[in-house]
């Protein structure tokens, strides 16, 4: 019986070996990389070391906007609105213009943020486009997200962890000028942890300390 | 193990649903596909699989398929009998145009009720199907209906 066993138990120990080396596909597949429970926080500080910077984002009790319920990010005190959906994370957009002392709300929606699950060569994209018109004149708005989720790295404390590149393109259109504003903004996301690094224009931000339920 | 496979007492084929529970959030239930063969020996029958399990992600564009091959025990004669099977997995996962592969530890643990005549056997089985890659485990709930044959 002893001899009978043994192939057995030489083809499960090489099978644990083998899948001992794996690339840590079960974490990439079955984590969460996004977990926006409300009370869960995190902390980050500016890499430069001439004008250091602390970033705290915390996430708020759920709220209902435009009939969708979304969870209130705060980041150092201003908010954004993210909704959970089956594709992904999707941001709520406000873009008003300013007319006459009154401002008027050109577009209003939800936008794609990021798609999930994130999976590394993904490319996603999602716009809002609306228009109104202001006396008499037609003011046209567009909200534009391009992202590619870039292949993961392999990162001593979260594990694997991937960075996504987001170009956000905002432009107002009015009759006598054209207002554009172009944000490149890369993010890496963790298991279980989220966004664990991003850069911006104020520079690069790492997370020093974070509670997720 | 090759041996007993060639000159295996039993081969049959499985296929059912699986439903994650552990991990997995983001999957509908999927479908699995498996065929086996098993020797009688003592104490406890040996088998092998090969398993294919595919699942759809609750985002359209996401899915994940399963293949593994796999080795155990279980108790053939038995009206209801364990079964237990270990092995290796390649897991893909895909969200167009982004792709992704591995290899994991897949292991089941289950009972299977077989109800036989003459050489052909039927059995519904209930299965815990766990995969790790020895940092985050995850699982699912299989019910599954064989077929097996006596060769």
């Amino acid at each position: 019986m002893k001899s009978d066993l043994r192939p057995v138990i030489r083809l499960l120990a090489a099978a644990l070996l083998i899948a001992g080396c794996s690339n840590h596909i079960i974490q990439r597949a079955a984590d969460d990389f996004l977990p926006l429970e409300p009370g869960n926080w995190w902390r980050y500080h500016s890499a430069s070391s001439y004008e250091p910077q602390t970033v705290y984002r915390e996430v708020e009790p759920a709220e209902t906007l435009l009939n969708v319920e979304c969870f209130p990010v705060t980041t150092s005190g201003i908010p954004a609105y993210y909704a959970i959906g089956d594709a992904g994370i999707r941001e709520y957009i406000k873009i008003v213009y300013a007319f006459a002392g009154t401002e008027y709300t050109v577009l209003e929606g939800f936008v794609l943020r990021l798609e999930t699950p994130l999976v590394a060569g993904n490319r996603f994209a999602d716009s809002l486009v609306d228009s109104i018109s202001v006396a008499g004149a037609w003011i046209k708005a567009r909200y534009m997200v391009n992202g590619l989720v870039s292949d993961y790295e392999s990162h001593d404390i979260y594990g694997s962890t991937y960075p996504v590149h987001l170009s956000i393109q905002e432009t107002v259109i009015a009759p006598d000028s054209t207002f554009t504003l172009d944000r490149s903004i890369t993010e890496h996301y963790a298991p279980d942890i989220g966004l664990v690094q991003f850069e911006n224009q104020q520079g690069t931000f790492h997370l020093s300390d974070y509670f997720v339920q | 193990m090759l041996c007993y496979v060639l000159f295996c007492l039993t081969a049959g084929i499985e296929g059912g649903v699986h439903q994650p529970i552990i991990g997995f959030n983001d999957l509908h239930p999927g479908v699995a596909f498996c065929i086996h063969a098993e020797t009688a020996t003592r104490p406890a029958d040996l088998q092998a699989e090969l398993l294919a399990v595919f699942h759809e992600g609750l985002n359209r564009g996401y899915s994940v398929a399963l293949y593994g091959i796999r080795f155990g025990i279980t108790k053939n004669r038995w009206l209801i009998a364990p079964d237990i099977r270990l092995g290796i997995d390649y897991l893909g996962r895909e969200l167009d145009p982004g792709r992704e592969s591995g290899l994991a530890f897949g292991y089941a643990a289950g009972i299977r009720f077989a109800i036989r005549r003459e050489l052909l056997m039927i059995y519904p089985a209930l299965f815990y199907e766990g995969v790790t890659d020895f940092k985050t485990h995850a699982g699912f709930l299989g019910i599954r209906l064989g077929v097996a044959h006596e060769i």
